[in-house]
């Protein structure tokens, strides 16, 4: 029979029949074979989102980048900066190592700075800000100066910025110098469109914080914050210098915000190319150099292979590319990592909330041979790029994964894979709710078994799964409480294994406090389907807002979603481990949730209330789907 | 007329929830979550936000017309109601709260109408709590949309209808008519319940069109002296197109959960009165068909109708579609035919959860553009189509039930 033939009477069977019976039998027969096929299906879904990750690094599904914007025009102007800007800065940099030496207080710091902006002759004033975490108090003082543009009145601003401490957690004495002496220097010219906004903020992220959120008129509940004197317009872009070395040899781009916010990708593309064409420094992602790994050589264990041991190592381990691939995989995690996290990569980040796009030149501390020279001539070029725009930058170019400094993932290329896993769960679910439906009766008198309709258990099943989420909340108050902030120093995971225990055996058991049923249909499965479809209901409008945290959703999605109902103990215990309590268990992990709680009362990164109200959830009721019992 | 069902009939504890829920609304309208949401483009169209009700008030009482330039597009009844009781927060408060209140009530009314004489369960009152609770309900009136208003007046239009009290459902359904244009196409079901009842009925009920004519005359009537009434308040004609031609003609491209906008936006000029005519005639073809397959069902033709306005009008918000969902809750005869009511409860939470998302990467982030919030708009479109064919079906199913081993190949 040829494939025709057989899909026809695939479609159209028993022929003869009445055309009713026959549409019947059709539609019969492709839910079946729907049904039949669905969770190969789910587990395909499964398999190519995860293989989709791992192609996400290969060179064929990136491109190139390129300036969509055509009024940039990167690169395009003689820069006037020169040795004498870079004497000035030296100069500041003399005092500043002082005040480094001396242990100059916040406030020796600030005034210091405001007498130098106003001996430039631009509007300035300090801004001294506290914030209240439940680790205590947070204080510091920012300086600022605004500078009008000379060319039009109201026009938008640029935000050139220093915090006090680098990203490096050194003190960023150059950057600041850098700001100094370019405050210096581009308010003599007048082919400014847009206001400039000279910001030395105190401490890391914090004060710029504290700055921005005054700027916007935002201040949140745990900020006490003087306000500022001077104003200026809408901000559409800012840069953040990052200088804490004594040399540098590549300029590193920090570009990930607070909760996953990307800022327009011409701005990154125009600092690359800035940077490589004008400022002649070798640009690179993050921190970490464009460089391929060396050759590894054969482990001397494996040199009994002979031949066969040689050509997998020549053709593979040491590919080049593999290497490639390695090289484009790390940049990707890092992203990823910053991403999913929600964590800012550098000053910058605290900027995107307020749709600014914003990144960090860091200049990657080395012997040489690039010094203020170098940086200051490209951030001059760069701010006259920006300062061409005359609309803000396009939308949809904020979604992008770097591989490198000169490639990129558009978003077509990268969102499927998490998108097909939440599919994966869709199906699940829905698979779960038909199988529901129907209950097999065996009857002993005709020796036959039927199908029959029973009631599905639906609401039980949404407020099971209500009722587990909502323990979340006692998660979150404690977690974001004085009383744990301190335990979270400990060096040891004794003091806070009551916590880690308490949080992840616990709350599950909330399920089995519900009230006796007379349903035949099970309870557990239909929990399961409730899970999935969250699942699912999370994965995909995520990967929009957040593809990488909608990634780790994904893979966390996973294994919740291959669980056996009432399967007992062991899988309980299993999927305790999956549990952002047991990070508790590590230094790392303690420092993580440390940075987390403080990330989200000073800067309002949403790690924290994501684990204890989504993250802990969806695995309680996991687990609770393991423990009911019918 | 049957004898009208005593409030007294519900259970007192069971009230509470709707009485809560009322005044939870009504706190957070004087909250500041109120003027933050008020010109959420989901909750509030040009053609009933409260900041341009606002405006052309000012206007009004200023002595200039309102209707003159693009701002205003309320009724000149709503106008008239507003300059009587002046829009300060706690009066709007009051007047949202009670309209929802009205608006829940009917609910219960209409499902008791449909059910008596048998026992009435706590059923109505579990409607009047769902419509209360129900987000798409919920938001628009802390927003102070004006679609909540029509939602209270629509249904108390039919409540009287479904008391077989002609002439103020009639009333009201003409003042409906001057806020939601599209709502005028229910006044041939509405005939038909103020003919025949709101129960089902075997065989079928036999329409006087004599008595049907007289209705429609004197809905005319009421239309004619309302068009007075509002040429006397507004001062001139021009309120004509700034209201009721605004929903034909859409002069005003702000975008909102509907179809209409984007398709709009995209257009050349010189197609535009094509598709207009298109897009507004479109509605008018669901009638006649409704009516005659439901005539043993009018209340459920008219139900299936407002789901189809809801969906295809030119300036919907949530509350349209919140309406259609909080009707269905009077037909639980039918929940048992649905086909994939899982599917399309799917694509209703996609949809809640995919509008604020991409209208935030549109409006807020900037990361996003028009097509984001227009994908979003799409699904809730199918969200609501695929409502309505499930409805319809499980409605013409549940008329002639079910069978072991009998399959149901056409209707």
């Amino acid at each position: 029979m040829s494939s025709i033939s057989r899909l026809k009477s695939f479609f159209k069977p028993s022929a003869g029949n009445d055309k009713h019976v026959a549409r019947l039998q059709r539609r019969k027969r492709i839910y079946t074979s729907i049904g039949r096929v669905s969770p190969y299906l789910q587990l395909a879904c499964y398999l190519i989102g995860i293989l989709w990750i791992f192609a996400i690094p290969l060179t064929e599904l990136g491109k190139g980048t390129y300036v969509d914007e055509n009024a940039l025009q990167p690169g395009q102007v003689s820069t006037y900066w020169d040795w004498a800007e870079v004497h000035a800065a030296d100069r500041f940099l003399v005092v500043l190592e002082g005040m480094r030496e001396a242990n100059a207080s916040h406030q020796e710091r600030a005034a210091w700075l405001k007498t130098k902006f106003l001996e430039l002759g631009i509007s300035t004033d300090t801004q001294a800000y506290t914030f209240s975490t439940s680790f205590g108090e947070v204080h510091g003082v920012n300086t600022y100066a605004f500078h009008s543009s000379p060319r039009t009145s109201g026009a938008e601003a640029m935000i050139i910025a220093a915090s006090w401490t680098s990203l490096t957690g050194d003190p960023n004495l150059r950057g600041v110098a850098t700001v100094l002496a370019l405050a210096g220097f581009l308010t003599r010219y007048t082919h400014w469109a847009k206001d400039l906004v000279f910001v030395i903020s105190d401490g890391y992220q914090d004060g710029m914080e504290a700055f921005l959120s005054t700027y916007y008129g935002h201040e949140p509940k745990t900020l006490s914050v003087q306000p500022l004197t001077f104003d200026s317009e809408v901000v559409w872009t800012a840069l953040s210098i990052d200088y804490p070395g004594h040399s540098f040899s590549h300029l590193g781009l920090f570009f990930e915000g607070l909760n996953g916010r990307l800022p327009n990708q011409d701005l990154f593309v125009c600092a690359q190319v800035i940077a490589r064409w004008t400022g002649g420094v070798p640009v690179i992602l993050h921190n970490t150099l464009d460089e391929l790994r060396p050759d590894i050589p054969m482990p001397d264990w494996l040199q009994w292979s002979g031949a066969a041991g040689n050509w997998v190592w020549r053709e593979i381990v040491n590919r080049r590319a593999l290497k490639e691939w390695e090289y484009r995989a790390g940049n990707v995690a890092e992203q990823a990592g910053w991403m999913a996290t929600g964590r800012a990569s550098g000053v910058h980040g605290v900027f995107h909330q307020f749709r600014v796009d914003a990144i960090t030149l860091f200049a990657r501390p080395a012997t040489g041979p690039h010094g203020f020279h170098s940086l200051g001539k490209l951030t001059e070029s760069l701010l006259r790029t920006m300062n061409n725009l005359l609309e803000r930058l396009h939308a949809s170019f904020f979604f992008y994964l770097l591989s490198s400094p000169s490639t990129f993932l558009k978003i077509g290329s990268y969102l499927p894979c998490s998108v097909l896993i939440g599919v994966g769960c869709m199906i699940g679910g829905l698979r779960g709710y038909v199988d529901l439906g129907w209950e097999r009766w065996y009857s002993q008198k005709a020796n036959d078994t039927k199908w029959l309709k029973r009631p599905r258990r639906l609401m039980e099943g949404v407020g099971a799964l209500s009722a587990v989420a909502s323990v979340g909340a006692v998660a979150y108050l404690h977690a974001s409480s004085r009383l744990f902030a301190p335990m979270l120093a400990a060096t040891s995971p004794l003091p806070l294994l009551p916590v880690i225990l308490t949080f992840s055996l616990l709350p599950p058991f909330i399920v089995l406090l519900r009230p006796d049923s007379k349903a035949t249909a099970p309870l557990a499965p239909m929990v399961k389907t409730c899970l999935l479809f969250s699942l699912a209901l999370l994965i995909a409008p995520l990967s929009m807002l957040n593809f990488p945290l909608s990634l780790f959703f994904a893979l966390l999605a996973i294994p919740l979603s291959l669980i056996n109902p009432s399967s007992g103990l062991l899988p309980f215990l299993l999927l305790a481990l999956l549990n952002p309590a047991m990070l508790l268990l590590f230094q790392n992990g303690r420092d993580a949730i440390r940075i987390a709680v403080w990330d989200w009362q000073v800067l309002g990164a949403y790690a924290l209330p994501l684990a204890c109200l989504i993250w802990m959830p969806l695995v309680w009721v996991a687990q609770a789907v393991c423990i009911i019992q019918e | 007329m049957p004898k009208r069902l005593s409030g007294a009939a519900y259970a007192r504890p069971a009230l509470l929830i709707p009485a809560l829920l009322l005044l939870l609304r009504f706190s957070l309208i004087l909250s500041p979550l109120s003027p933050w949401l008020r010109d959420d483009h989901q909750l509030a169209s040009p053609l009933t936000s409260f900041t341009r009700l606002k405006e052309g008030i000012w206007f009004f009482q200023k002595g200039i017309d309102p209707y003159h330039g693009g701002v205003f597009r309320h009724s000149p009844l709503t106008l008239a109601l507003f300059t009587l009781i002046p829009p300060i927060p706690l009066v709007s408060a009051l007047l949202w709260t009670v309209a929802d209140g009205i608006a829940a009530w009917c609910l219960a009314e209409i499902w008791r109408a449909r059910i008596a004489p048998r026992g009435h369960d706590g059923r109505g009152v579990l409607l009047a709590s769902l419509y209360l609770s129900k987000p798409y309900n919920f938001l628009p009136t802390v927003a102070l949309s004006s679609s909540s208003l029509d939602n209270a007046f629509l249904l108390l239009a039919l409540r009287f209808a479904a008391l077989q009290q002609v002439s103020p459902s009639l009333i009201l359904l003409a003042v409906l008519s001057f806020s939601s244009l599209p709502s005028i196409l229910l006044l041939p079901p509405l005939v038909m319940i103020l003919l025949a009842g709101p129960k089902p009925t075997v065989p079928l009920p036999k329409y006087s069109p004599k008595t049907a004519l007289r209705i429609v005359a004197e809905f005319a009537l009421y239309m004619v002296v309302l068009t007075g009434a509002s040429r006397f308040v507004a001062g001139s004609w021009g309120w004509v197109l700034q209201t009721w031609g605004a929903t034909v003609m859409l002069p005003d491209l702000t975008p909102n959960p509907g179809l209409w906008w984007y398709f709009f936006t995209e257009m050349f000029d010189q197609y535009r009165p094509f598709f207009l005519l298109t897009f507004s005639l479109h509605p008018l073809i669901y009638v006649a068909p409704m009516c005659l397959k439901f005539q043993h069902d009018p209340l459920f033709a008219f139900f299936l109708l407002q789901g189809i306005i809801s969906t295809f009008k030119s300036y919907p918000t949530l509350s349209d579609a919140g309406l259609y969902i909080s009707l269905l809750g009077i037909f639980p005869e039918i929940y048992s035919h649905f086909r994939h009511p899982l599917v399309t409860a799917l694509l209703h939470l996609h949809a809640a959860l995919l509008l604020p998302l991409f209208h935030y990467l549109w409006l807020d982030a900037g990361t996003g553009n028009a097509n984001f919030f227009y994908a979003s708009t799409l699904v809730f479109g199918l969200a609501n189509g695929s409502t309505i064919v499930e409805a319809l079906w499980a409605g013409l199913h549940s008329t002639i039930g079910e069978k072991e081993g009998w399959e149901v190949v056409q209707l």
